[in-house]
């Protein structure tokens, strides 16, 4: 379902992703790791046609990234990182110019966003009457993340898409995921939280300054690095130096 | 045509409707935030508006009191309605052309660029419209008592103004696509801010020709020199009116509509069919964050030397020292900032240029130095309300979580920046300019200084008026227009009053007592100012 070759992308003088090659099959839900600044964030938006590459290729459902970026768009959900809407909208006005944005016919559209209104539980009245820029973070992100999935795409770019959610809304989210993966749709999921990825992704790629230096699933990856837990294996690959220890160091000159 | 067609079939109705929607909604209903910005309902846009309905009323009032033919009447409409529509285009083109939050809402849609361009570009003539409607509202149905008019001459002015509208914003969309297509991210940064100042200049000084011409023709109509029209816009659109609803011959009216018709149709295919695609190519790209070169051992040298002895007493509460960097990286760095601040100072280039090459001819030397002063001395102040709006603006909520009893140490960080990084420059190269170029310079200067004296407590106003805090607003539509024309009349009013006070006392040979007044009450009033600015406590978001 996704094809990288040699993909990179530089930002002046910067390698932000450096020939990365990957293949990610239908149905398959993707865990993709680094430490901030990795490249994790540039990948996607390459992938989903925000961004396009210096060089390399890309295909998402056999559809070219850079050459015919449209029918990759179409195909595609993304839950950006910034959890970015309009905030003058009221959430029911933003999820109906998305779908009028993938031609979702009108009904169609109310009936969607009344049932993610129901598994979010943002009410009605909530999506109707109040506008984006009064909404809590968590909320937002409900509708954020509603918006990716309400054309139900073939694949989906999930980028910290926890961020701000409450317990309640991140278990549920989580199993969604979990069950959109069975259903076939190919997710890449993106994130900072080590022991979800570790739960839920199938296959963990973990890339650090622009390379992808680790590739399959939890357990071939401790096995590889002789490593007990995932966070081992990405301290052990990402990181430069003991980070308990300068931890610890710093700590101490903050109080001295 | 097969180009058109597949030009055409590249825009989707669909996605056009629904995105046309939602930026009517954005742009009436203003923002409303949780961060330490105010929002809600548009208000300058009503302000705006009403102003320009009065100003509309009053100048069909003086123009039919002329009696003026249908030609010079709708020149003289036309190249108002350029003036204020191109300025008001250039200052929000910015926000609504390059919006870089938008780029996580949008770009990832599978919208074709030409959508989207489009969906823009009718938003900004929808907004060019407004305006020079409410400018127009009066003058349209007066102008039936212009000598010639035919019954139908409010219909044939409204078809004219709304091709108006649209040459405008196909101007303003074009010259951000050419800049677009034909610069990388990097220089675009820098080069989209320049080149609205260069179309600021070009809308300022088109206005400017009309006064110029009916000085130049010493008469009350431009109907026998039709010819020298055709290098004038405003003038293709006032051909409309006159050979329809007015009489001038066809012979002497269709140059002028061909010209018209075939500009905007031009401009309009540019910006869709040739620049679209650079547009969407270019949104993708300036989401992109730019990676700086390592500072040279130069530029480190120079960024030491900054911290001049001077500057460093200046500057000497810290406070007022980070708001200073922070308003001057801002001012240099900020794409943003850039494209609303740098066009809005154009204004004050462009009138005092114009005021020293009509030195000889009106004789006028002797205000040169009062108006320049004066028009630099409210610099700072159109700076400083340029500089409270950001798409940041949620990062202004870390004054509030800083421990700060009054905004006064920030405001008065950004206000000295604005006076160092730009007034003090202005003035130099004023000064220059006055001293060697207008006629009795050097003598004259002294005019210049009663608007010396007063800069400094000017500058104090946005801080007076309202809590000041730089980058805590988001921009709503109309607001940065309706900003710059409000401190451009409130300008020409101070200006007005300075002048007759200080030419006054000048030729009453009491120039130095004025001097001495003056110093008084703006010492007085400095002192009074800053106090109550300071005394103002923070308020901690809503």
């Amino acid at each position: 379902m996704i094809k990288i070759r040699q993909l990179t992308k530089e930002f002046g003088t910067q390698v932000a992703v450096r020939k990365i090659d990957l293949d990610i099959p239908a149905g398959q839900l993707v865990g993709l790791l680094g430490p901030n600044g990795a490249g994790k964030s540039t990948t996607i938006k390459m992938l989903t046609g925000m961004l396009m590459p210096t060089s390399g290729t890309a295909e998402v459902g056999g559809f070219d990234v850079i050459n015919d970026p449209l029918s990759v768009k179409r195909m595609t959900g993304y839950v950006p990182e910034s959890g970015a809407v309009f905030e003058a909208l009221t959430a029911w006005e933003y999820l109906q110019l998305v779908a009028a944005l993938y031609h979702i016919p009108e009904a169609e559209a109310t009936q969607q966003i009344e049932r993610f209104g129901q598994f979010f539980d943002l009410t009605t009245d909530t999506l109707q009457d109040k506008q984006l820029a009064a909404y809590s973070k968590g909320m937002r992100q409900k509708v954020v993340i509603t918006s990716a999935l309400l054309h139900n795409p073939e694949v989906v770019f999930f980028d910290e898409p926890l961020n701000g959610l409450d317990a309640n809304a991140a278990l549920s989210l989580k199993t969604l995921i979990t069950s959109l993966a069975h259903e076939g749709k190919t997710i890449v999921y993106c994130s900072h939280i080590l022991d979800v990825v570790e739960r839920i992704c199938e296959r963990v790629v973990i890339i650090h300054e622009g390379s992808m230096v680790a590739d399959g699933t939890v357990a071939q990856l401790m096995e590889q690095t002789g490593q007990t837990s995932l966070e081992h294996v990405f301290n052990k690959l990402t990181a430069t130096e003991n980070l308990l220890a300068r931890a610890e160091e710093f700590a101490r000159l903050l109080t001295r | 045509m097969q180009e058109t067609k597949s030009i055409v079939a590249t825009i989707d109705r669909q996605q056009l409707k629904a995105l046309l929607k939602c930026y009517f909604r954005l742009s009436t209903r203003g923002r409303v935030t949780q961060s330490m910005s105010r929002g809600g309902k548009p208000r300058s846009l009503f302000f705006i508006l009403g102003m320009y309905v009065f100003i509309g009323l009053m100048n069909s009032v003086m123009l039919l009191t002329i009696q003026l033919d249908v030609f010079t009447y709708t020149v003289i409409l036309h190249s108002m309605t350029f003036f204020v529509v191109g300025m008001a285009l250039t200052a929000e083109s910015g926000d609504i052309l390059f919006n870089v939050n938008e780029s996580d809402v949008l770009v990832h849609r599978p919208i074709h660029s030409r959508t989207l361009l489009l969906a823009k570009s009718l938003n900004l003539i929808a907004f060019a419209l407004i305006l020079a409607l409410a400018l127009n509202l009066f003058p349209m149905f007066f102008g039936l008592a212009a000598s010639g008019a035919q019954p139908w001459f409010p219909v044939v002015h409204l078809i004219s103004l709304i091709l108006l509208c649209v040459f405008c914003a196909g101007l303003v969309v074009c010259t951000y696509g050419a800049v677009i297509k034909f610069l990388d991210r990097e220089k675009f940064d820098n080069f989209a801010a320049w080149s609205q100042v260069g179309m600021s200049i070009v809308f300022i000084g088109g206005y400017q020709v009309v006064p110029r011409l009916l000085q130049r023709f010493e008469g009350l109509t431009f109907r026998p020199y039709v010819r020298y029209f055709l290098a004038l816009p405003p003038a293709w659109f006032a051909g409309i009116d006159s050979l329809v609803a007015g009489n001038l011959p066809a012979s002497e009216a269709l140059p002028l509509v061909l010209l018209g018709f075939t500009a905007t149709a031009s401009l309009a295919y540019l910006a869709i069919s040739r620049l679209a695609p650079s547009y969407g190519e270019g949104l993708t790209r300036l989401s992109e964050s730019k990676t700086r070169a390592p500072k040279t051992t130069r530029a480190r040298k120079r960024a030491t030397s900054r911290r001049n002895p001077i500057l460093r007493w200046w500057l000497r509460d810290p406070i007022e020292r980070r708001a200073f960097r922070l308003a001057a990286v801002y001012m240099r760095r900020d794409r943003d900032v850039k494209l609303r601040l740098y066009p809005s100072l154009s204004f004050y280039l462009v009138f005092p240029l114009i005021g020293l090459l009509d030195r000889n001819r009106s004789g006028f030397s002797a205000f040169v130095p009062l108006i320049t002063v004066w028009m630099l001395g409210t610099m700072p102040m159109s700076a400083l309300e340029t500089l409270r709006l950001s798409s940041h603006f949620a990062a202004a909520d870390i004054f509030a979580i800083a421990p700060l009893e009054s905004a006064a140490p920030v405001f008065h960080g950004v206000r000295k920046a604005t006076i160092y990084y730009l007034l003090v420059p202005s003035l130099c190269i004023a000064g220059i300019l006055i001293a060697y170029l207008a006629t009795g310079g050097r003598e004259s200067l002294i005019l210049a200084l009663p608007g010396l004296i007063a800069i400094p407590t000017i500058s104090l106003l946005p801080g007076l008026l309202d809590e000041y805090l730089p980058l805590s607003r988001p921009a709503a539509r109309g607001e940065q227009s309706s900003r710059n024309m409000g401190l451009m009349f409130l300008t020409m009013l101070l200006m007005l009053f300075v002048v007759a006070v200080a030419y006054v006392a000048w030729i009453s040979g009491v120039i130095w007592i004025l001097i001495a007044i003056e110093l008084a009450v703006m010492g007085l009033l400095h002192w009074t100012f800053r106090r109550v600015i300071s005394n103002r406590k923070l308020e901690r978001g809503e």
